[in-house]
């Protein structure tokens, strides 16, 4: 991928607050829309949160530049925004439900991906943030603010439920590509 | 379970990140440089708005006059304090944020926000998130004040407005355990049937976040949150998700609750 690693933003004022965003934008967007593709299950929906994130990060931008890790704040507030969203999707009794958009993936990771969608979400958080963006578990803690106890039960569990639904899946691709 | 290491070891998240589509860089700085300039408006608004009442008001906002008595506790018990009460009416039915007014000087006690949400099944009874106007002090021990913290969700299932499901999470143990270990239970109150556990591993009858447990976060208020996680059998489920609820939090110092706060103060709170 040839990305650079979230250290390379040293914190400090560094001239104009939107200039470091946009800096970390170039180097960071395409990872955290990866990394929350697993949390939101959709591609679409995971762009507009990490965009949501950048958005938060230049109306917060001298907070933002006093920060030591940049992607780890912006992780953390798109992970909470996804969780608004399907908060509010759920309240909205005339929902509709928009087809759900994937990268070309092959069949037996669009089963896997069909399977993530059906866990409960503080599970799929936690599987999609550890092994598929491969975030150690003190990481995927701090991002969900959870105590690492509860992110390894989180796991457990939620690796035992994805073995069953794996077994059990009718026509996952299918499921998959239609959301 | 080999393959599905194999799957969520593979590169799916690369794969998404290469097919990403990227915005144009500027409608996002468009857009934050907005709400930015809306938030620095509204606030020059209220400071002005506050600096004109505090004139006309007599000067009531400038320094040196003494805070105002806390909201609540409005009436402090003659009798032992009880988290479970049938607060009356419903003061909110629409799952929204709860502000809660600064009711104690207790930070750690002092309820400021209440999040709900509905779980994803149906009869999941969701996520509970309290917002506290401070840290928690220390990591959820017990101190040589032998101080209790507790917080709470109570919830009516029914709609008749009494309570019929309580869980609670509480420092209630042992000192020198290592790790901490927290007090955790859910009770059927109709039934009597509770699932009560002292120590990990957590999450079981619920899940949470404990904000003695938390890492700091810069972003974030200190809070307590309870979850559930699908598919997780409890003491209440027969009854469904809750129609109403309310929660609280209280400290016990050498056996005695000195302080607490309830949110909302008088009243339950919805999940529609």
């Amino acid at each position: 991928m040839g990305m650079q690693g979230p250290d390379s933003f040293p914190a400090g004022d560094g001239g104009r607050g939107a200039d470091r965003v946009r800096a970390v934008f170039e180097v960071s967007y395409r990872r955290l829309v990866g990394q929350l593709y697993g949390v939101c299950g959709d591609l679409t929906e995971a762009e507009e949160v990490v965009a949501e994130a950048f958005a938060r990060a230049v109306q917060h931008q001298r907070v933002f530049a006093r920060l030591d890790n940049p992607e780890a704040w912006l992780r953390t507030v798109a992970v909470n925004v996804s969780r608004t969203r399907r908060r509010r999707a759920r309240m909205a009794a005339e929902r509709e439900r928009a087809e759900t958009r994937h990268p070309v993936l092959d069949d037996e990771r669009l089963e896997l991906m069909a399977a993530l969608r059906r866990l409960s979400l503080p599970q799929r958080e936690v599987i999609a943030l550890h092994y598929l963006a491969d975030l150690p578990v003190n990481q995927v803690a701090e991002c969900l603010g959870v105590p690492t106890g509860t992110v390894k039960t989180r796991l457990a569990r939620g690796r035992a439920a994805l073995a069953v639904l794996l077994a059990s899946a009718p026509d996952p691709s299918e499921e998959a590509r239609h959301g | 379970m080999a393959d599905l290491d194999r799957l969520l070891r593979s590169d799916i998240a690369a794969v998404a990140a290469e097919q990403a589509h990227a915005p144009d860089f500027d409608t996002i700085e468009h857009r934050g440089l907005q709400r930015r300039r809306r938030r620095t408006g509204l606030v020059t608004a209220v400071v002005a708005a506050a600096a004109v009442f505090a004139v006309v008001a007599g000067s009531q906002l400038l320094p040196g006059r003494q805070d105002a008595a806390p909201t609540y506790p409005v009436d402090r018990p003659t009798q032992p304090w009880k988290a479970l009460r049938s607060p009356g009416q419903v003061v909110s039915d629409r799952a929204v944020p709860w502000l809660d007014p600064a009711d104690t000087t207790d930070g750690a006690v002092d309820i400021r926000r209440v999040l709900v949400s509905r779980g994803s099944d149906a009869g999941s009874l969701g996520e509970f998130t309290i917002d506290l106007a401070d840290s928690y002090p220390g990591e959820g021990r017990l101190d040589a004040l032998g101080r209790v913290i507790e917080y709470g969700v109570v919830i009516d299932t029914d709609g008749d407005l009494r309570p019929d499901c309580h869980m609670g999470i509480s420092n209630d143990n042992d000192t020198t355990a290592e790790p901490v270990d927290l007090h955790v239970w859910l009770k059927n109150l109709r039934t009597g049937v509770a699932d009560d556990r002292l120590g990990g591993p957590y999450g079981y009858p619920f899940d949470f976040v404990h904000p003695g447990q938390s890492i700091p976060d810069g972003h974030l208020p200190p809070r307590m949150q309870f979850s559930f996680l699908n598919g997780t059998p409890t003491p209440c489920d027969a009854y469904g998700p809750g129609d109403h609820f309310y929660v609280y939090s209280s400290l016990t110092q050498n056996g005695q609750v000195t302080t607490w706060d309830f949110a909302p103060d008088n009243g339950w709170l919805g999940f529609r």
